[in-house]
């Protein structure tokens, strides 16, 4: 069974205006109908440009933002539904890493004071009931203390700090220690999944690969499940086992990691994967390339039928701007595209209109 | 690199901060590149090692007070020479905009938020080319047509909010390209984009290199737009070029550590899921000042004793002498493969007590 299973989310964002009379005059469908499913153990990967609602869609997932309608479900119990208090116990479970690792620690808490603010919260650590039922009050506080220290100090020790590090202050580390202060944070509370929002895209990229590792280490060491959230598909591609690509607040192709980069199904999964630079000159000169035309429509007024009909090189006089399309599995295995004529681009029966596209270069002529 | 005369020739630029009360800082020592027609000049590096400094010293955008600029930058218009580096305030206002130009990495804040974009770019045309009126506007619009922004006429009485990220770094290329510069920097015109928009603004500076002949010093920390873009890489660490060479043999055939460790670094999207990264271990702060040794040697995994015998030198290794390298132990193309992996956690926790 799935670690955790989120069916039809919307996140959808009111446009209020007016000074006296606040109406609603609009929505942003920041995330509009996604279904998805981590498996434990595994890493999901999910990947799309700025704005296209990955954010929201993490953070929809631990109740940071409110949820329109949709549901998460965790264990048998549906997140979307659980009342304030409940939610707050239950991301003892749900732990976040987020992309900014200074704005996300306090600059006036110590390190100790932040990894050890989420044991307290939850009241994790300390004796066992028989051990406390024969202490003292005094030493039960003693022992829940020390207990406590002992795991942040492991946490810190996981991802390559030290107990020095205890009482010192987030200015004091480098952005890539930082970035793993954020990650021992979650840790500390040994949560079930831990979403990393934009891990690494504030860092070097020599720092980048140190933490890509660190990600990876944990998660064999402690068989953690992440859902990485990132707009580098190099990135995705390297940590996940399963990579879903969003556009516009929808999902549109879902595949094994490998599959997607071999066969990638979806038209804006070939321009993204054709827009993604590669380190290699030979590779740079040879292989194709499909410009996009134009930007992202807006997400409060998203076009009818395939949200990407718009930018499609692909497109089909029937179907694409009348009919949404949905997530369905090709070739009957696990890769799923939101297309209706996968097959038929795949095959080569439809070829992309080169008017469309602000330019193809094929890779054999360049 | 080739044989004619390049168009703008650095010599050995350095820029020095002076630190109030503290130590100063070189951010930039001793740099070293020449920039031809028509090609592409990369200065690669990760943050701090001096890349940005380099350009604003070259715009002579660098504040007056407290900063030392030395070497020279000479460019070269038509048959006189000029050290872009001495020259006076008012006679380099004349160049920036109709020989230089620059394009930043933030567009946004670059462009002034209350001044629709048409005024932006009619104000170039007016200060240099003399442009008024109806004219001006006209040429504005021809600008933005030819960078791809759709219905220019429309988008000039538009101010910079309105526009999405990609349009306003079109708009920005637009202002930089007004005057037909002969050199252009761009520094990191593509880092705050998203990567299909980055792929549109990298298609179209190719194609202004190619079609007006412009020189363009590319500034970025990217080695994916490096290999596509870039004709020529110079490959900075704190300061100074541990690495320059072509494209081709800088990639295939790596020399520095530094190098190599970067390339090493980078998730590619072409590579096997799992296949293992071999970060640089430690961070910038490991490092040592050039004049003790190569400041790379506490974070490399080659490193001797030599290292710390003074500045290596720069070593001219290739058989057409193009390839250089600063490194005493360069790694020769048959030992990359074997590289040792080193894991990094361990220094990390070192690094933390000098911190």
């Amino acid at each position: 069974m799935s670690l955790l299973r989120i069916e039809d989310l919307k996140v959808h964002f009111p446009i209020r205006r007016g000074v006296v009379f606040d109406r609603t005059i609009g929505h942003v469908y920041a995330v509009d109908g996604v279904s998805l499913s981590i498996e434990r153990g595994s890493t999901y990967g999910l990947v799309g440009e700025s704005g296209c609602g990955k954010t929201t869609l993490g953070r929809a997932v631990l109740r940071l933002v409110d949820i329109t309608s949709g549901s998460v479900v965790h264990e048998g119990r549906d997140l979307a539904t659980l009342g304030n208090e409940e939610m707050r116990r239950e991301r003892r479970n749900l732990q976040m890493v987020f992309q900014d690792p200074l704005g996300s620690l306090n600059p006036r808490q110590n390190i100790g004071s932040i990894l050890m603010e989420g044991l307290e919260t939850h009241g994790i650590g300390g004796p066992s009931e028989e051990e406390a039922a024969s202490m003292s009050g005094g030493e039960r506080r003693a022992a829940t203390r020390d207990d406590r220290r002992r795991r942040v100090v492991g946490a810190l020790e996981r991802v390559g700090l030290s107990a020095k590090a205890l009482d010192r202050y987030p200015h004091e580390f480098s952005g890539g220690q930082r970035q793993r202060i954020g990650i021992a944070r979650a840790l500390v509370l040994e949560p079930d999944l831990i979403i990393c929002d934009e891990p690494v895209s504030a860092l070097d990229v020599s720092i980048q690969a140190q933490v890509l590792n660190l990600l990876e280490e944990l998660q064999e060491e402690l068989g953690l499940t992440y859902l990485v959230i990132a707009h580098d598909l190099a990135v995705v591609r390297h940590v996940s086992d399963t990579v879903g690509v969003m556009y516009l607040g929808a999902l549109v192709e879902e595949a094994p990691s490998d599959a997607l980069y071999e066969t990638p199904l979806h038209p804006y999964t070939r321009a993204l994967m054709s827009a993604v630079p590669v380190p290699d000159p030979t590779v740079e000169d040879t292989r194709e390339r499909i410009l996009l035309a134009g930007d992202l429509p807006s997400p409060a007024n998203p076009p009818t039928g395939c949200r990407f009909h718009t930018r499609c090189p692909w497109r089909q006089e029937e179907l694409c701007d009348t009919d949404r399309p949905e997530l369905r599995p090709i070739n009957g295995g696990e890769h799923r595209v939101a297309c209706h004529h996968a097959e038929r681009i795949l095959s080569g029966e439809i070829l992309p209109n080169e008017e469309r596209a602000e330019r193809i270069v094929h890779g054999s002529a360049g | 690199m080739g044989s004619s005369t390049p168009l703008l020739a650095v010599e050995e630029l350095s820029v020095v901060f002076d630190g109030r009360g503290s130590d100063e800082v070189r951010a930039v020592d001793g740099v070293s590149f020449t920039l031809e027609e028509g090609r592409v000049t990369g200065l690669v590096g990760e943050s701090g090692c001096g890349k940005s400094v380099t350009s604003l010293a070259l715009m002579g955008l660098l504040p007056s007070r407290g900063v030392r600029v030395g070497g020279s930058a000479v460019l070269r218009t038509g048959d006189t020479e000029v050290d872009l580096l001495g020259l006076a305030p008012g006679q380099m206002r004349d160049l920036r905009g109709s020989q230089l130009a620059m394009i930043f990495q933030d567009p946004l804040s670059s462009l002034n938020p209350v001044v629709p974009i048409g005024r932006q770019v009619t104000e170039i045309l007016t200060r240099h080319r003399g442009l008024r009126g109806s004219a001006a506007e006209k040429e504005a619009a021809d600008l933005l047509y030819r960078v791809g922004i759709p219905d220019p006429g429309r988008r000039l009485k538009e101010y910079p909010h309105q526009l999405s990220g990609g349009m306003r770094q079109r708009a920005l290329i637009a202002m930089a390209v007004a005057c037909r510069p002969r050199v252009m920097i761009a520094d990191e015109p593509t880092t705050a984009l998203d990567v299909t928009i980055q792929a549109q603004i990298l298609e179209l500076l190719k194609d202004l290199v190619t079609e007006e002949g412009t020189a363009l010093l590319m500034i970025t920390h990217d080695l994916g737009v490096v290999a596509g873009l870039c004709d020529d890489i110079n490959v900075l660490y704190a300061g100074r070029a541990v690495e320059t060479a072509p494209r081709a043999p800088l990639f295939a055939d790596p020399t520095h550590p530094y190098t190599v460790g970067l390339l090493g670094s980078i998730p590619r999207l072409d590579a096997p899921r799992g296949e293992p990264l071999t970060p640089i271990r430690g961070s910038v702060n490991d490092n040592i000042a050039w004049a003790d040794g190569c400041a790379f040697a506490p974070r490399c995994d080659r490193y001797l004793l030599d290292c710390l015998q003074g500045p290596p030198e720069l070593v001219v290794s290739g058989a057409d002498g193009t390839h250089a390298h600063r490194c005493v132990n360069p790694v020769r193309h048959a030992d990359a493969a074997a590289r040792a992996v080193l894991e990094s956690p361990s220094v990390v926790g070192d690094e933390e007590e000098s911190a």
